[in-house]
């Protein structure tokens, strides 16, 4: 008898739970799942998102394999990853380093490297595309001033410096963000370790590289995780500064999926484009957090 | 345990009533477009017996705005009970999905603003756009014969004119082409001599902002289909005929020579089409290709002293198209096919399209298409020359590869275009490209 009203109670608890979540479900059910599931059966479908939908089986996937805009769109944000990893989580880990040695005014240096993550990114990116003006532009006039002259060019019209431009905005913004996080884990490393390593005679860099950064180490991996799967949801930079201009060499999936949906009108390859997306997106991830359980302490 | 099936047909049953919910016939919320367009319901209140006839359009400025107004109002005093209501959308929005989206929803616009050719051909196909028999005898007449160009199928118009817009122009500096000794150029040639003049004067000969691809795609297109013929060119953006031939390898040609010889703005594909209106206005560029709007912008933009004129594209020795072509589009509000109330939208636009309301368009830098309409008494000088003389003078109105065609080619080709410009690729190549991201389309 006691079982049993145990069972119940148990029943009862595991039924609350399951309410519990129930509001959360439906809401991810509605605009996550659901979505997602029609994305997956618009991609088989020749779809312009008004007319009847026609069935072409794999078509629209086949298609991927032979647009070679898409295939340099993913080359291009395979760059762009490489390139924010370095500006964003290195420079990221070096402006914690320097904020987190005591000194003075290093709270207004936190706060200045932080407000750029505040910035919404189509203001960040019309700002910069001033900053990189041919003619009137911070930097040609900063190169002209040093008697660069011959180094002032149209940084977002040059299909060799137009990537790297956008790349060091995005870098000036989230390098922030960034430090943030890893400030916060440095915070967290107990202070006897600096005390025994300074009577050691350790000095600051190698207190860093042999105290702070393995101590840190996981939230280093998150970083890159954050940077990794961000990088393939960047597209505000891009389309404000370049557009995907000179000649698609600032495409990245992102900008050329959106070219591809509203202004080709062309639904059913955008749809496959987004499945491939997320797979690549989430493999990595998967991959990205293998990794990091070997990190774990 | 065996709750749990009960609690997931609930949660399905909970789904389903807001899915349900979300589509229900009677809710305000299923159309989208209150939500999704601003609208200007500057009428008075409206009662139980109210007929309201939807306008679906682009933004204006207040100033054309007012001259909708003007019409509404005296089309409500006409026919009591009968409302306008303006369904407004942002201009890059409305041309591309949004429109499509307005006339998918369930309140879709009884009346909505279009451009002539490919897009009214689909709008058709679509089962969006109503023949317009209504429109003969004298309200016909009032327009030229070529207003109705693109819009009439079946013998029938289908749209009731309001403008032509000319998608090329090359406006130049007057002051500077006096300073610098340079004539009107009236042939290609003669044209490259121009900007050899500016460039060693260390000006800018065209400047081109072409970040949103189409403002060098129109003038490129412009260029190809005096090279290529007007034929070959618009079955090649029909999807009909390749590009890569040696007449389009050789109009490609054209377009790489101004890229190689610096004849236009290096920073060409960074900037907007205003931001290089601003190069034009200040004296650093020279020319500026681009349609009869820049007179609107000029306007607003330019200093007083500044004085601008324009010249059409000049002949190209050799081209098999028409050499005194103009690019340009008609433009005019058709009939929603699914309109319970043509008889109403006829009415509307009858007085729409009234000579004292062209009028009124054409004081506002619109060319619309009607005799008598764009004269010296009514309109800017530019606006008349620009009637009398480049319209006038034409026997061919090109349609933009973006407007008359198939959108996709048209943006592929603008890609071609802008690539070609910058003077470092090798024509046939860009062309073979071009072939190979149509190639789906066949």
């Amino acid at each position: 008898m006691q079982g049993m009203i145990r069972t119940r109670k148990n029943q009862k608890n595991e039924l609350s739970g399951y309410l519990f979540v129930a509001p959360a479900f439906i809401i991810f059910l509605i605009f996550v799942l659901l979505p997602v599931l029609i994305t997956f059966a618009y991609s088989f479908f020749r779809y312009d998102g008004f007319n009847p939908m026609q069935y072409i089986g794999f078509s629209n996937y086949s298609r991927l394999y032979l647009d070679k805009i898409h295939l340099q769109a993913y080359m291009n944000t395979f760059i762009y990853i490489a390139l924010t990893l370095v500006l964003e989580v290195g420079v990221g880990l070096t402006l914690a380093a320097l904020v987190s040695a005591r000194f003075k005014g290093s709270i207004f240096f936190r706060t200045a490297f932080f407000t750029p993550v505040l910035l919404p990114g189509v203001v960040v990116g019309m700002l910069w595309t001033f900053v990189y003006n041919q003619r009137f532009g911070l930097l040609n006039a900063l190169l002209k001033a040093i008697k660069l002259e011959s180094l002032a060019i149209s940084w977002l019209s040059n299909e060799k410096t137009a990537l790297i431009a956008v790349s060091v905005v995005s870098g000036w913004i989230f390098a922030g963000y960034y430090m943030t996080i890893f400030y916060a884990a440095i915070q967290r490393i107990p202070k006897d370790l600096y005390d025994a390593a300074d009577i050691d005679g350790a000095s600051p860099i190698r207190q860093f590289l042999y105290i702070k950064l393995p101590l840190i180490m996981d939230m280093v991996v998150v970083a890159v995780l954050l940077c990794v799967t961000g990088a393939f949801q960047g597209f505000d930079l891009f389309y404000v500064m370049t557009n995907g201009q000179p000649n698609h060499k600032t495409e990245i999936v992102t900008t050329w999926l959106v070219r591809i949906v509203f202004n080709n009108r062309d639904v059913g390859y955008g749809s496959a484009m987004s499945v491939v997306l997320t797979l690549i997106v989430l493999i990595m991830a998967v991959g990205i957090n293998k990794a990091r359980r070997h990190t774990e302490y | 345990m065996k709750r749990i099936p009960l609690l997931i047909s609930c949660l399905l049953i909970v789904l389903i009533m807001i899915l349900t919910s979300c589509v229900q016939k009677d809710s305000p919320s299923t159309d989208p477009m209150p939500d999704e367009s601003p609208k200007e319901t500057a009428s008075p209140p409206q009662t139980q017996s109210d007929v309201i006839i939807r306008l679906g359009m682009q933004f204006q400025e207040d100033s054309v705005m007012a001259v909708y107004q003007a019409a509404k109002e005296k089309f409500e005093a006409d026919n009591p009970g009968a409302v306008i209501e303006f369904v407004l959308q942002e201009r890059d929005l409305y041309d591309t999905i949004g429109l499509p989206t307005l006339l998918d929803g369930k309140n879709s616009p009884d009346i909505y603003f279009e451009w002539a050719g490919q897009r009214l051909i689909d709008r058709r196909a679509e089962g969006y756009l109503a023949p317009i028999p209504e429109m003969q005898g004298e309200w016909k007449e009032m327009f030229f014969e070529s207003a109705f160009s693109g819009s009439t199928f079946d013998g029938v118009p289908h749209m009731v004119p309001q403008s032509t817009d000319i998608s090329v122009m090359i406006w130049y500096n007057v002051k500077m082409f006096e300073e610098l000794n340079i004539s009107v150029p009236a042939t290609w040639d003669e044209m490259l001599a121009a900007c050899e003049k500016i460039k060693a004067a260390d000006k800018i000969p065209f400047a081109v902002g072409n970040k949103g691809f189409w403002p060098a795609g129109n003038w490129g297109g412009h260029i190809i289909s005096r090279i290529v013929g007007e034929e070959a060119y618009s079955k090649a953006l029909m999807g009909e005929s390749d590009f890569n031939t040696p007449e389009f390898a050789k109009a490609m040609d054209y377009l790489k020579e101004l890229g190689i010889k610096g004849y236009i703005n290096d920073d060409m594909s960074a900037l907007t089409d205003e931001e290089a209106g601003v190069l034009f206005y200040t004296g650093e560029a020279a020319m500026y290709p681009l349609g009869n709007w820049v007179v609107a912008d000029m306007n607003a933009n330019a200093e007083e002293d500044f004085l601008a004129d324009y010249f059409n594209l000049p002949a190209i020795t050799g081209g098999k198209g028409d050499q005194t072509s103009v690019m340009g589009v008609n433009t005019g509000h058709v009939i929603n096919a699914k309109t319970q109330h043509h008889d109403l939208c006829v009415a509307f636009l009858k007085v729409f399209s009234s000579t004292e309301n062209l009028i009124s368009m054409a004081q506002q830098g619109y060319l619309p298409p009607a005799k008598g309409v764009v004269t010296t008494e009514n309109a800017d000088a530019l606006m008349v020359k620009m009637m009398d003389e480049t319209l006038a003078g034409t026997g061919t109105v090109v349609a933009p590869p973006d407007t008359g065609y198939n959108l996709e080619i048209a943006n592929n080709l603008y890609e071609a275009i802008a690539k070609a410009l910058t003077g470092q690729y090798d024509s046939t190549e860009v062309l073979a490209s071009l072939d190979e991201a149509n190639a789906h389309l066949r």
